[in-house]
């Protein structure tokens, strides 16, 4: 008997040596892909809001451009723009992260995980605060301070498809179960919340009209125009036709995009319909309008659509001033730079047209499908395309020619 | 059909994959199996359009234009209502006929009947057949690219959550999906609906995967479609497929989308639809109350009536049969039912023609071609034979097969018709081109005329008694369009080549038979009612003798009334006549591009009597000289042949309307894509992409080293060509990877008849083969390398019967470590076989018909003499259906390697002689005999022992069992001890006992065998008793 534990005693002090070694090896190696995969996202300082493009950056990116850049978010993106902000760009993602990128060079300064996915754009606070919608799973809205690079509250409950509202210190959240909450964005707090209608659900996210007011679509045509700050009700408008993309402010007018081939202004303040106008085909989706900058007559509304064409029309009255066909769908809101509308298609082509005509001035290819918003930073377009690569464009000559592929 | 369900794959291509993958030589591997055919060696082209590649062979040319302009029209389409762009070009592969499409290789497996075309993954690809009908083509083409936008989007939302892409859609939903954004539901889609309903076996949608594959399911996911739209918003369809992404379990996903738990929604469904049909059944007849049977079990279809002359017939009533073609639950095959003056049976069916086991006899077309008996008693009736289809002559009176008629240039052949003197047939064909036209043959003068040449559909003629016109169903109808079928019914006179309506309207009137005095045509029809619905397919008379009414211009014909206009009737059920012109050989402009005869007869129309109202649909109806209606029934999910009295249907129709002609009828065609560019056609070349890339390691536990490897295989688009690449080596202690290192490339040629294929390989390592005579019997492993080549052709004699030819040529070097001994040979091995497959399966093996194999080999060792023997065996299984799922089976195989080193045949366990350990019995000579009765335990499981279902086990069946076989070396009754079995050779060896055999999943049988092992000469005394637990089919 004892010699027996005298000889497992000699195996056993080898396989503890081997056991050792092991482990020495093994231990960093899990270390450094444990590190790996838990980026954090923290900034030194609260980002700065940024500023609207002004004339000089919107020349600067007058077409034709060029690839700068491309960064790999590592997962697709939902059809809401990104935040920008203090030069950078906040991409949240379908994988269930939020991305921190400098537009000038589309170096990652950090990533953080939200655990599910997010199809809506998230809100900034303080330029610091930053309150992500979550689409599936336990929480509904994670806040993540990015200055101290940790969570400061969560929300349980119905997943949040839509976008969220900053109106002054409310933060409005469309839930997809057809609730509005109007919470404190600084710790998730209820103020009000009301439901119009327990069969709606909400995937386009809440608009704030020049009155103050903020107004809210949902899948059933009902328009709620509330007052951020109690959530009581100004008026309801049914533009007959479920609506998922995020209608657009125009002065006094919201713009409603919705499933079934229409598009109606509503009179921001009264809820009444001013316009509306109409596919040829009853079946068109209609994606997120975009209102030019300016306001006065003949200010510019450009919307996509399931069609594949690209409408310009008339603010005021919802005449079309021109209309631009491409090959594949249009899903994601048009940017418009300057002069410029930038349009993604879904057939992978980036185009460059001219607001007053609506003549292709430039285009290029990318290698996936573009059915996000894309956004401008200074001299930078950003395109966010399939599979999940963020793409940085700027005017041919314009300082940091060159791609870098990250 | 999209991705459809193609049962079983092609076994030469299976023996040729599978012999050159191994690089097995010899003629060792024994195979079964029908052949799929390439008859045709098309000489494809490629017509590039915006988003399509379409692959058509020249012939087929315009019905690719045709099918090019449906695919482009839909995409635009499919692309507002996915909300998404296809970002590669679509594969779309035509072929002009359903004969042409079962030749296809870019599936291996089987194309039965019925199937309208597929997508598949693998390269995307989108084959369909035209078959003659434009408008059925057209719905294929939108119903398969429905379903390559819900694979493109599907994909595209679980990558961009990064969720495995393995992730599918219920096939329910899938093919609905597809049916519901193909078009507006057709009568077929009614038909089962209503019958689902009436008949009570509507399937709740959380069962819908029990009926997974069936027409059911098809329907019923088009109505869960219809209902998810019309309920909760069209979106919500798109949505299902935008959420997959939320939960592997889709019922989660259909309650995220519709805010509601899965069942509440399943119910919501099934008051829905018994909501829309309940209240259409209220007045309608049951087929099985109003109408007697003459054929009821199994599928019973295409009936015609022959009358004997008395000299044939009975002593005091005459002798009649009601001949049709059927199948009752394994073979389809002609019968004929004797029946009395009223039409009941008098005794039990006799099978006329067996089908589906021999050349003749391949395949009858069961739901799309008629039959036809002439007044002396010929049966004319098409089948599948070889790479088309013929017309064969039955003479019913001698009971014997009088011949058949191949018609050069014609591909498919339907529902041919005899003219009153018997010395015509007339009859749909369609040629290479794919569209299906009439013809007539002229049997004394051998001679094929074409009546007509368009695009159109024209179907199921039928000769007039007074042998002068043709009446048919066809498209060509101006109550059609492009975009919306209609069939009418017209005639075709013989005299003047002249075409001119008997219908007219937005219906499907189908398969007309005249009465047998002329006066009437009855027809099977389904029209639209005024809900939007199409009705059932009830049966309907067109009154001849009255003309067809043409319109003065303004005034609505029926079809251009709105529907429902049935509801108007007077109290005695007749719908006042509109305008009052008929010629009645009114020649139409649209149909003869002739002018129109003017005529002012008495104003009156032609009364079309709907005769019936059933709950679901009647199809094929015969007016027999008796007066009684023969037709086929559907009710019950069940195709019985029925009969009716069609003078007291006449008397008391159930509506009668007057069929109208309006004055202005807009021509149509179909659309066709505009070639603009001649780059946009070319010849197709070649080109491999790669279809699988697989690779694995593998670590002992012991510590005898690593194994790793990997597979690929490369295929061009109509998989007529695949190339396999595989690579393994086992890195063992004493070898190296080099040293172990296997490596085979071989390619195989589908595209012919007769397939080919021919590869080179380095073989090394250690191999287990307890068949090598060199090798221990206990421990039969040593180390060999062998470098060779081998080719193999399949030729097949028919779909049942194929000559194996195989050839190699190898060196190799064998380690016998064991015994220290070191064998090297360069051995050519030739064999020949010629196998015969034409064995029914079931779900757990072949249950009717039989199959063999016999062949010959010669391997010898050309450069060292140190192998030389010649192989002979012979393998035949026979099966007989005792009862609807009762089989007996029985099994003789004999086998001899005769000569230097032969190697040793092997036998033993589940699979062969059960109570033996698995093929350890080994000889150079064997006679192997099996008998077993198969029977079933349970069948439906799931609907009778609901427990089980969770289990997946589909059935379970038993056995009664009896094997022998005897094993020899050198002499027969040399008794010799096999240390690697544990048994005696030179002694007939057998077993006896009861089996248990469960199907998982319908894809595994599991098998448990228990009895008696008798391994000294069969004596009862030195019995043992043996259980054995495997896997696999029954033999």
């Amino acid at each position: 008997m004892g010699k027996g534990e005298r000889v497992n005693g000699r195996k056993g002090a080898g396989a503890y040596a081997r056991l050792a070694i092991s482990l020495s090896l093994f231990l960093p190696l899990a270390l450094s892909l444990l590190l790996a995969g838990c980026d954090t996202l923290r900034v030194q300082r609260p980002l700065r809001p940024a500023p609207p493009p002004g004339p000089a950056e919107a020349g600067a990116v007058a077409p034709p451009l060029e690839q700068v850049w491309r960064y790999s978010a590592e997962g697709a993106f939902g059809p809401a723009p990104a935040l920008v902000a203090d030069g950078r760009v906040l991409v949240a993602t379908r994988h269930g992260e939020v991305h921190l990128v400098d537009a000038a060079s589309g170096d990652r300064i950090g990533k953080a995980g939200v655990g599910e996915a997010v199809e809506g754009t998230p809100v900034l606070l303080d330029g610091r605060l930053l309150v992500l919608p979550v689409a599936k799973g336990k929480y509904g809205l994670v806040a993540y301070d990015l200055v101290e690079g940790r969570r400061v509250w969560t929300r349980r409950g119905d997943p949040h498809v839509a976008g969220l509202l900053l109106a002054g210190d409310v933060l409005l959240a469309a839930a997809y179960d057809g609730t509005v909450r109007g919470l404190d964005p600084r710790t998730g707090t209820e103020r009000w919340s009301l439901r119009p209608d327990t069969l709606a659900r909400y995937f386009a996210a809440p608009v704030l009209l020049a009155s103050g007011r903020a107004a809210v679509a949902d899948d059933r045509g009902r328009v709620t125009a509330l007052d951020p700050a109690t959530g009581r009700v100004a008026w309801t408008a049914d533009v007959g036709a479920p609506v998922h993309e995020t209608p657009g402010a125009a002065g006094g007018l919201l713009i409603v995009p919705t499933t079934r081939g229409r598009l109606v202004a509503l009179d921001a303040a009264t809820g009444a319909e001013v316009w509306r106008h109409e596919a040829e085909d009853t079946g068109v989706l209609f994606a997120s309008p975009t209102v030019a900058p300016g306001s006065g007559p003949g200010q510019a509304v450009l919307v996509g659509a399931s069609d594949g064409v690209v409408r310009r029309l008339d603010a005021a009255t919802g005449a079309v001033v021109w209309t631009r066909r491409f090959d594949g769908n249009v899903a994601a809101a048009p940017l418009v730079v300057g002069e410029t509308v930038y349009v993604g298609t879904l057939d992978r082509r980036l185009v460059a047209l001219d607001l007053a005509t609506g003549a292709e001035r430039w285009s290029t290819e990318l290698e996936g499908r573009i059915k996000s918003a894309s956004v401008v930073i200074g001299d930078v377009v950003l395109v966010f395309a399939e599979p999940h690569h963020v793409h940085a464009f700027r005017a041919v000559g314009a300082p940091g020619a060159g791609v870098a592929s990250r | 059909m999209s991705p459809r369900r193609l049962a079983r794959l092609a076994p030469a291509a299976v023996v040729l994959a599978g012999a050159l993958a191994v690089a097995v030589p010899g003629a060792q591997a024994q195979y079964f199996g029908r052949n799929k055919i390439q008859y045709e060696h098309f000489d494809w082209h490629v017509l590039k359009t915006e988003h399509f590649d379409v692959y058509y062979y020249p012939e087929a040319q315009t019905l690719a234009e045709h099918g090019a302009h449906f695919a482009e029209e839909v995409y635009t389409e499919l692309e507002s209502r996915f909300d998404f762009s296809l970002n590669h070009r679509v594969p779309l592969i035509f072929y002009s006929s359903n004969l042409h499409f079962k030749q296809t290789n870019v599936t291996p497996g089987f194309i039965p009947d019925g199937v309208g075309g597929f997508f598949e993954f693998l390269k995307g690809r989108v084959v369909i057949p035209a078959n003659g009908d434009l408008h059925r083509f057209r719905r294929v083409v939108r119903h398969e690219l429905v379903h390559v936008f819900t694979y493109s989007k599907l994909t595209r939302v679980l990558r961009d959550h990064r969720v495995p892409v393995d992730r599918f859609l219920p096939l329910w939903f899938t093919e609905g999906l597809a049916e519901y954004w193909s078009g507006e539901p057709d009568f077929q889609h009614e038909m089962i609906l209503r019958d689902a309903v009436a008949s009570n076996f509507f399937v709740p949608l959380h069962d819908l995967d029990r009926i997974a594959g069936t027409y059911v399911m098809y329907k019923e996911g088009e109505a869960f479609c219809r209902f998810v739209a019309e309920t909760y918003g069209e979106e919500k369809v798109l949505q299902l497929i935008e959420e997959a992404w939320r939960d592997v379990d889709f019922r989660e996903v259909v309650a995220f989308v519709l805010g509601e738990d899965f069942d509440t929604t399943s119910d919501r469904w099934t008051a829905w639809v018994r909501a829309q049909y309940l209240p259409l059944l209220e007045d309608a007849d049951v087929p099985t109350l109003v109408s007697d049977a003459v054929a009821a079990r199994g599928v019973n279809m295409k009936p015609v009536v022959h009358v004997y002359p008395d000299s044939l017939s009975r002593p005091g009533g005459s002798r009649r049969e009601v001949v049709y073609v059927a199948n009752l639950g394994g073979y389809t095959n002609v019968y004929a039912m004797p029946v009395d003056a009223d039409y009941r049976p008098t005794g039990e069916p006799e099978v006329l023609v067996r089908g589906e086991r021999s050349e003749d006899f391949e395949a009858f077309h069961l739901f799309e071609s008629r039959m036809d008996v002439s007044s002396d008693g010929l049966l004319a009736f098409v089948t599948k034979r070889g790479g088309g289809d013929v017309v064969h002559v039955y003479d019913l009176r001698a009971r014997r097969h009088a011949g058949l008629y191949h018609f050069d240039g014609l591909v498919a052949v339907y529902s041919p018709t005899w003219s009153p003197d018997g010395r015509r047939l007339a009859f749909t064909g369609i040629d290479r081109g794919g569209f299906a036209d009439l013809y007539v043959y002229d049997r004394d003068a051998e001679r094929l005329r074409q009546l007509t040449h368009d695009p159109y559909d024209d179907r199921d003629p039928d000769w007039s008694p007074d042998g002068r016109r043709l009446v048919f169903s066809s498209d060509r109808t101006a109550a059609a369009g492009p975009e919306t079928p209609a069939y009418n019914l017209f005639v075709y006179d013989l005299t003047t080549d002249a075409v001119a309506y008997v219908t007219y309207g937005r219906h499907h009137d189908l398969s007309p038979r005249w009465s047998p005095d002329g006066r009437y045509v009855v027809f099977a029809s389904a029209r639209d009612e005024a809900n939007g619905k199409e009705s059932a397919q009830d049966l309907y008379v067109a009154d001849m003798t009255q003309p067809l009414v043409e319109e003065p211009p303004g005034v609505l014909a029926e079809a251009d009334a709105a529907p429902g206009d049935l509801g108007a009737l007077t109290d005695d059920g007749v719908v006042p006549g509109g305008a009052l012109l008929a010629p009645v050989a009114a020649l139409d402009p649209l149909a003869t591009g002739e002018a129109t005869a003017d005529s002012t007869e008495a104003p009156v129309g032609r009364p079309v009597h709907r005769l019936t109202a059933f709950t679901s649909a009647a199809f094929d109806p015969v007016w027999t000289d008796d007066g009684r209606l023969v037709f086929t029934a559907f009710e019950d999910y069940r195709f019985t042949v029925r009969h009716l009295g069609a003078d007291s249907l006449l008397a008391h129709p159930r509506a009668t309307v007057y069929a109208t002609l309006p004055a202005e009828r807009a021509p149509w065609a179909f659309g066709r894509y505009a070639v603009t560019d001649s780059t946009q056609r070319v010849r197709y070349r070649r080109r491999y992409t790669l279809d699988v890339a697989q690779g694995g390691i593998t670590q002992s536990t012991t510590g005898l080293g690593t194994g790793g490897g990997a597979v690929l295989a490369f295929s061009d688009v109509m998989g007529d060509d695949v190339i396999y690449v595989s690579a393994y080596s086992a890195n063992t202690l004493d070898r190296s990877f080099l040293e172990n290192l296997n490596v085979a490339v071989t390619r195989i040629h589908l595209g012919r008849r007769a397939n080919f294929g021919y590869g080179v390989y380095r073989l090394a390592g250690q191999r287990y083969d307890r068949g090598d005579p060199e090798a221990p019997a206990g421990y039969p492993v040593f180390y060999e390398q062998v470098y060779g080549g081998i080719g193999l052709v399949s030729y097949p004699l028919s779909q049942f019967r194929r000559i194996e030819l195989g050839t190699s040529l190898e060196w190799s070097r064998k380690d016998q470590f064991l015994r220290q001994q070191e064998l090297e040979t360069f051995l050519l091995s030739n064999s020949v076989a010629l196998v015969h497959d034409n064995a029914l399966y079931g779900m757990n093996g072949p249950i009717d018909g039989w199959r063999a194999s016999v062949g010959a080999g010669y391997t010898t060792d050309v450069l060292y003499s140190n192998v030389s023997f010649y192989s002979l065996r012979a393998d035949v299984r026979r099966y007989f259906r005792l009862l609807p799922g009762v089989t007996f089976a029985s099994w003789g195989m004999a086998q001899v390697n005769v000569g230097r080193r032969a190697r040793l045949n092997l036998l033993g366990g589940s699979w062969s002689l059960r109570g033996y350990p698995f093929y350890r019995l080994r000889g150079r000579g064997l006679w192997f005999t099996s008998h077993e009765l198969r029977f079933p335990l349970v069948n439906a499981p799931s609907a009778w022992i609901p427990l089980l279902a969770p289990f997946g086990i589909a059935s379970i069946r038993g056995a009664a069992f009896v094997d022998a076989a005897h094993l020899w070396n050198e002499g027969y009754d040399d008794v010799e001890y096999d240390p690697g079995s544990g048994f005696e050779i030179g002694r007939t060896l057998g077993s006896a006992g009861l089996g248990l055999r469960v199907n998982l999943f319908g894809a595994m049988v599991l098998r448990y065998d228990f009895g008696y092992r008798f391994a000294n000469g069969l004596e009862w005394d030195a019995r043992e008793p043996f259980s054995q637990f495997f896997f696999g089919w029954d033999f």
